[in-house]
């Protein structure tokens, strides 16, 4: 048995009975990691000693008999936009290289308390603006996955970790596709979850009204446990709702008879690859065959949103990055002479080329009249999405669309198609302006081999629904629950 | 996709200039001539959204599926902690300039 080949499922059952302990799992990750990130550099840090002390710490506890929480033990990444007490947090940005936060981030917290084992911070574009993990300052991140590939991103180190079996498990943060976009890329499973279920305390914010934090798994199953661990009110973060979630592993055996699933007109054709449209009417053949009712329907604003998307999330990260002033905080220019120069100098020098112009961007989009015409306009769109999304549910309990126009592509090829870059959040924005749960998962290969994937989207806490269907799927692909 | 006729503002040199400056970022003449030039592609793009009609629509902020907290207000933390990675003089937070103090830059 290969302890990095388990599900965070299997590998947890056997943490619990003892037949593995957590120094082993963390160890055992621990060596993927160093025999495979000279290449992959999935991890911008890895926290060695940390992980092996927890770890000692957890099988300390369990040897005198305590009561664990439902991780205890499982080794687990974290994308470095998430802060970590004492471990240096830097966004992938040379202004935070030598951040080292004063608290944890709420996830960070609850993970901990549930006993999961921190393996180390992962690798991501640039304060998470990006889809392929290489704009970070500590270098590119390749795809385990598709070698020569992008892993996608921006949460690209965290689905390349879990790709790789470097982690049992990793956070992502998802904006407009940034967990999954790359959990499509990588051949995972990514999860968005409703907006204001996660907290978001201690994470950098990019767009405030659209990110939200979630799993990266190798199973649905395992996306639902740590789901579960992550869902709760914090009262840290304004948007936290106050509400109770039900187990979201409830439903995984149910089987999808009777469940209405749509497909979007707009989400076929032109810009979506062959490869990526077999993969989803596969899909919907299969759940037919599994007794759901599948139907096409339109809704042309689904895919006209994505102008929309970058008018509010280039905007409200201009003002979420103000903070970065080398003042409070962040790497501080030398030798300025006041104020005003220390802040220019230390966001010139420590921002990169794609921040720098999507601050601008933001900004210019906010100018005076641009305000109304951009911004404005842009939040009404909004509302249209919403409506859309709304109407749509009020026939059915979900939504089968692709995850990405198309499958990985090579990194020298990132700059080459700069509308296929802005085109890849074009299935992914929807549910991020809507504050729509959404999940990817992989389902097949395209004719080179490199991961296909589809996305299931539900209403406002319908992450059951989700992982009801994605597991039925998952078993008729005859993955196991150890994602074998 | 075709707007000649919905031609939105230019994304000029000048504006560049203006916008970096509010921004606090700093350019040289040849790199705001390279990102007016990049940045004019994407506006292009993001102009589109003037051929979705939302006559009589209301704009949408956020979407918030329910009631959310507020925490109590009180010191989580000692602010100590907290200005730990600015540079300091004491209770001060230090800047360079004419107010020059122990730590600063």
């Amino acid at each position: 048995m290969n302890i990095t080949d388990l599900s965070v499922a299997r590998l947890s059952a056997l943490l619990s009975r003892g037949e593995v302990s957590a120094l082993e799992a963390a160890d055992a990750h621990l060596s993927e990691i160093e025999r495979r990130e000279p290449r992959l550099r999935a991890f911008i840090t890895v926290t060695a000693e940390h992980a092996r002390e927890q770890a000692r710490e957890i099988d300390r506890r369990r040897a005198s008999g305590e009561a664990l929480g439902p991780l205890a033990g499982v080794p687990m990444a974290l994308k470095d936009n998430i802060c970590t007490e004492g471990i240096r947090t830097t966004c992938a940005s040379r202004l935070l290289r030598d951040f080292v936060p004063p608290f944890s981030a709420g996830v960070a917290e609850r993970l901990e308390r549930a006993g999961a084992v921190l393996l180390g911070k992962t690798n991501m574009d640039e304060f998470a603006m990006g889809s392929t993990t290489q704009t970070s300052f500590f270098g590119g991140t390749e795809n385990p996955a598709a070698p020569g590939c992008v892993p996608g991103g921006s949460s690209g180190g965290s689905a390349a970790a879990v790709a790789a079996h470097e982690a049992a498990f990793a956070l992502g943060s998802d904006t407009g596709g940034s967990i999954r976009q790359p959990a499509a890329f990588c051949g995972v499973v990514g999860l968005k979850p409703t907006y204001g279920t996660v907290t978001r305390y201690g994470a950098a914010e990019l767009a405030s009204s659209l990110d939200q934090i979630g799993p990266l798994t190798r199973t649905a199953l395992d996306c639902a446990i740590v789901t579960n661990v992550l869902a709760g009110h914090d009262p840290r973060d304004a948007t936290s709702l106050v509400r109770d979630y039900p187990d979201f592993t409830s439903d995984v055996s149910r089987g999808v008879k009777g469940m209405r699933i749509a497909l979007v007109r707009e989400f076929f054709g032109s810009p979506f690859e062959e490869e990526v449209q077999r993969s989803v009417r596969r899909a919907a053949e299969v759940f037919q065959s599994l007794g759901a009712e599948t139907e096409e329907v339109s809704a042309p604003i689904l895919t006209r949103a994505l102008p929309a998307y970058y008018v509010i999330s280039t905007a409200e990260s201009s003002g979420n990055l103000a903070r970065y002033d080398g003042v409070r905080y962040g790497r501080r220019a030398e030798n300025a002479s006041d104020p005003d120069e220390l802040m220019r100098l230390s966001r010139e020098e420590g921002f990169g080329a794609e921040v720098k112009r999507r601050i601008l961007l933001g900004a210019f989009v906010l100018d005076g009249e641009n305000r109304e015409r951009y911004f404005e306009k842009a939040m009404k769109v909004r509302t249209l999405v919403v409506r859309s999304f709304r109407e749509i549910f009020s026939r059915f309990d979900l939504i089968l669309a692709p995850t990405t126009p198309t499958v990985p592509y090579r990194i020298e090829e990132r700059d080459a198609h700069p509308e296929t870059r802005y085109l890849s959040d074009i299935c992914a924005v929807p549910a991020s302006l809507a504050g729509l749960p959404a999940l990817s998962m992989p389902f097949g290969r395209d004719g080179a081999g490199l991961p296909a994937a589809v996305q299931l989207i539900a209403p406002a806490f319908g992450e059951r629904e989700i992982f009801r269907a994605a597991c039925a799927l998952e078993r008729e692909e005859g993955k196991d629950d150890a994602g074998v | 996709m075709k707007k000649d006729n919905i031609r939105g503002p230019r994304l000029t040199r000048e504006t560049v200039a203006r916008l970096a400056e509010t921004a606090r970022l700093a350019f040289t003449p040849e790199e705001t001539e390279s990102i007016a030039r990049e940045l004019s592609g994407l506006v292009d793009y993001i102009d589109g959204i003037e051929t979705i009609d939302t006559e009589g629509v209301e704009p949408t902020a956020r979407v918030l599926f329910g009631e959310t907290g507020l925490r109590d207000d009180a010191p989580a933390r000692p602010a100590k902690d907290m200005t730990r990675n600015a540079a300091r003089d004491g209770a001060f937070v230090v800047l360079p300039g004419d107010i020059q103090g122990e730590g600063g830059a």
